[in-house]
């Protein structure tokens, strides 16, 4: 089989090393080396700006130049070749040096260095090169991809929703102006219109605020989550007949609030609106298991059958027919992929008929240490 | 504001047109509204010495030719434009554009909502607000 062709760009100003690096070469068993040889910096120069060779060997001593300020003349030039810097004996700082600089490896001259010694650097330097060139067209590719998703996320914000309020408004004001003019049939279908577009409304919406989590980072601040849990069960202003009770402390965390408060909010809704029925109770509270929180939000509501455990938490599923509810099928979605940012875990346990426990961990990371308020 | 003062609206979009039109009458606001429909046709607006200063701007971001931004910028640093307050009137949600806003010194951020009786209901907390409110005289 015939070997793969390696181009090889050597910079030197002493001709007796360069023998050596070419008798080393032409020893190779990997490669097919071409070698290319000049003995100065600026002819040096003049060959990486042809961007032919594969891998490029630069000695520390170019006359008034050196290796190191051709390595980044290069780098400058936007070469993305492998490069490895040829050094004498003791020139460790140099060597250290080279590394932090961008070189691929290098090589101290003399008799340390071999045959095998010299392909197999060259060997690594093009794998590494490789690999980091790939790298670095990923995090591009993905910071474009980020960015595109902004842009999309802005249009539908925009865009979307302007048509949809022009819609609303006119169903309202032909309900308004012409409704005595329609029959109870025609002010139904209006009447059904507007539930549609207030339902495509709060789909983008949600969608938006799917796409939010882990798009948009928040500050990370010291949240109460006992005072957090009390304000969030304000808001959702439950019916009277149901009890909500938090059974235990909660801790103080250093997190996202908007996070931590859509989590609760979302489970402690949805224990509110699929109650089923007048009365009910919701508990809430925690518990410290080995390096992790673990969090439950229990019911005495409906309950969920067990095949379908998995399906809720897919974005857009509902297991209400979406005429009887307000539900988008967003909620659930969004607790799982903020708790999932947190390298945590979701779950429900649930009995029909009985109720639901939803069970949810939050890592005891260093970042979220509990803070005793005085 | 006085009842009889200038609002100007710049805005693009014909229904949201209609919807401030019909808010006003809904709420009983007589002032004369102006319409521009985009930035740079507000700035011939208000350099036209033929036109009446406005005592209050409602303006739309999004819009062809120049956003709200845009204009926002060029009024706020302006000698004399600057002091017309400008209330924000948006489809958008996103932070961004909020900070944006009150950063070129935008006196209100109101988001559009979807139905017609709670705009009513917001139009007016913002008209009554700038009824009551002092202005400074403006050549007109």
């Amino acid at each position: 089989m015939p070997l793969d062709i390696c181009r090889v760009l050597l910079v030197d100003d002493d001709e007796d090393d360069y023998i050596v690096a070419r008798d080393f070469l032409s020893e190779a068993e990997l490669f097919d080396f071409r070698l290319t040889w000049v003995d100065n910096y600026e002819d040096g120069l003049v060959e990486i700006g042809k961007n032919y060779h594969d891998v490029y060997l630069f000695d520390f001593r170019l006359g008034k130049e050196n290796g190191l300020e051709l390595m980044q003349a290069a780098i400058r030039m936007g070469c993305t070749k492998p490069i490895i810097l040829l050094t004498g004996v003791g020139d460790r700082e140099i060597d250290q040096k080279a590394m932090t600089l961008g070189a691929s490896d290098y090589l101290v001259k003399g008799k340390f260095l071999s045959a095998t010694l010299l392909e197999r650097s060259i060997l690594h330097a093009i794998e590494r090169k490789t690999s980091e060139n790939r790298q670095l067209k990923l995090v591009s590719e993905l910071a474009a991809v980020n960015q595109e998703l902004k842009d999309f996320a802005y249009i539908v914000s925009h865009d979307l929703k302007a048509p949809l309020r022009g819609i609303a408004s006119l169903a309202d004001w032909l309900q308004s102006d012409y409704g005595d003019r329609l029959d109870d049939e025609g002010r139904d279908m209006l009447r059904l219109m507007s539930g549609r577009v207030r339902r495509m409304s709060d789909l983008i919406d949600g969608v938006l605020e799917y796409s939010r989590v882990g798009r948009v980072k928040e500050n990370k601040t010291q949240v109460n989550l006992l005072r957090l849990l009390h304000e969030t069960i304000d808001m959702i202003a439950a019916p009277e007949g149901i009890q909500i009770a938090i059974d235990t402390e909660l801790p103080t965390l250093l997190t996202e609030k908007t996070r931590m408060q859509q989590i609760f909010q979302n489970l402690i809704g949805n224990a509110v609106k699929y109650m089923g029925k007048p009365e009910g109770e919701i508990h809430i509270g925690h518990s410290q298991k080995g390096d992790y929180w673990e969090f439950y939000i229990s019911d005495t509501g409906v309950g969920i059958e067990s095949r379908h455990f998995d399906k809720v938490f897919q974005i857009f599923q509902t297991l209400v027919p979406r005429d009887q509810s307000e539900s988008t099928g967003v909620g659930l979605a969004i607790v799982k992929k903020i708790v999932e940012s947190y390298d945590g875990k979701i779950w429900l346990i649930s009995e029909i008929g009985k109720g639901s426990t939803f069970c949810f961990t939050l890592p005891m990371s260093e970042a979220q240490v509990e803070v005793k308020e005085s | 504001m006085r009842s009889f003062d200038p609002i100007l609206l710049v805005e693009d979009d014909f229904l949201d047109i209609m919807t401030l039109k019909r808010g006003l009458r809904d709420i009983h606001a007589e002032n004369p509204l102006y319409v521009r429909y985009d930035g740079e046709a507000a700035l011939e607006f208000l350099r036209d010495a033929s036109n009446p200063v406005p005592a209050l701007i409602l303006l739309d971001l999004n819009m062809p030719r120049m956003n709200g931004l845009e204009f926002l910028k060029i009024l706020k640093s302006d000698r004399d434009w600057c002091k017309i307050p400008v209330v924000i009137l948006t489809t958008s949600q996103e932070e961004q554009d909020r900070l944006a806003s009150f950063e070129l010194s935008a006196a209100g951020y109101i988001i559009k909502p979807l139905e017609y009786p709670a705009f009513v209901e917001k139009l007016l907390v913002i008209y009554q607000y700038w009824r009551l409110c002092e202005i400074p005289n403006l050549i007109s």
